[in-house]
């Protein structure tokens, strides 16, 4: 049925790694800050933000085009059965 | 369904975490609808559980509060004040992707400006 998810994700995101699929993805205006137990990535002029931690990861958008895409390159990132 | 030491087997989800000796990543998505709605929050709150319980049915929409709806017990929607206008957010995992799509599309189709 669609209402099952295709996938599940796991493991641990590698910020440098989804940094340089974005710019890959033409999303070069990525800011990182990091934080205690958390990085934030800011796109601003797509007026997005990602906030990643270990075990999880918070995509923040108005766009939903963009929000798939952007899911798409999380989902490259980590491993998933 | 997992293959170890050559025998197949199904199981759920949950175990199937501590068989892999993985931990599952959350992948969780919030997106922001901006609506024309010159009235108070708790009005608006009260119309999109109205407009969501006729698309969805009654038993899926939970009111949490005046500024927010709970779809499913998993699906997270809020309602803010803005100038001018309101604002919508809708929040769920990956493992909601489906729900979290079609709400997006209902409040859209009802209230995008």
């Amino acid at each position: 049925p669609a209402s099952l998810p295709r996938c599940y994700p796991y493991g641990n995101l590698n910020v440098d790694d989804l940094v340089q699929r974005l710019a890959q993805a033409g999303l070069t205006d990525a800011r990182v800050e990091e934080h205690p137990g958390v990085y934030i990535i800011t796109l601003s002029n797509e007026d997005m933000i990602i906030k990643i931690s270990d075990a999880s990861t918070h995509i923040i958008s108005a766009n939903s085009k963009l929000r798939e895409k952007l899911r798409d390159i999380l989902l490259d990132c980590l491993g998933s059965f | 369904l997992i293959m170890k030491n050559s025998s197949l087997r199904v199981v759920g989800v949950n175990e199937a975490w501590g068989e892999l000796g993985v931990s599952p990543h959350q992948l969780r998505f919030t997106e922001r609808i901006e609506v024309d709605h010159g009235g108070p929050v708790p009005t608006l709150t009260s119309a999109l559980h109205t407009v969501l319980a006729g698309k969805l049915g009654g038993a899926m929409v939970q009111a949490v509060n005046e500024y927010q709806l709970s779809v499913a017990d998993t699906v997270c929607v809020n309602i803010h004040e803005d100038d001018p206008g309101k604002t919508i957010l809708v929040s769920w995992t990956h493992q909601d992707e489906a729900l979290g799509g079609k709400l997006l599309d209902i409040i859209r189709t009802t209230y995008a400006k």
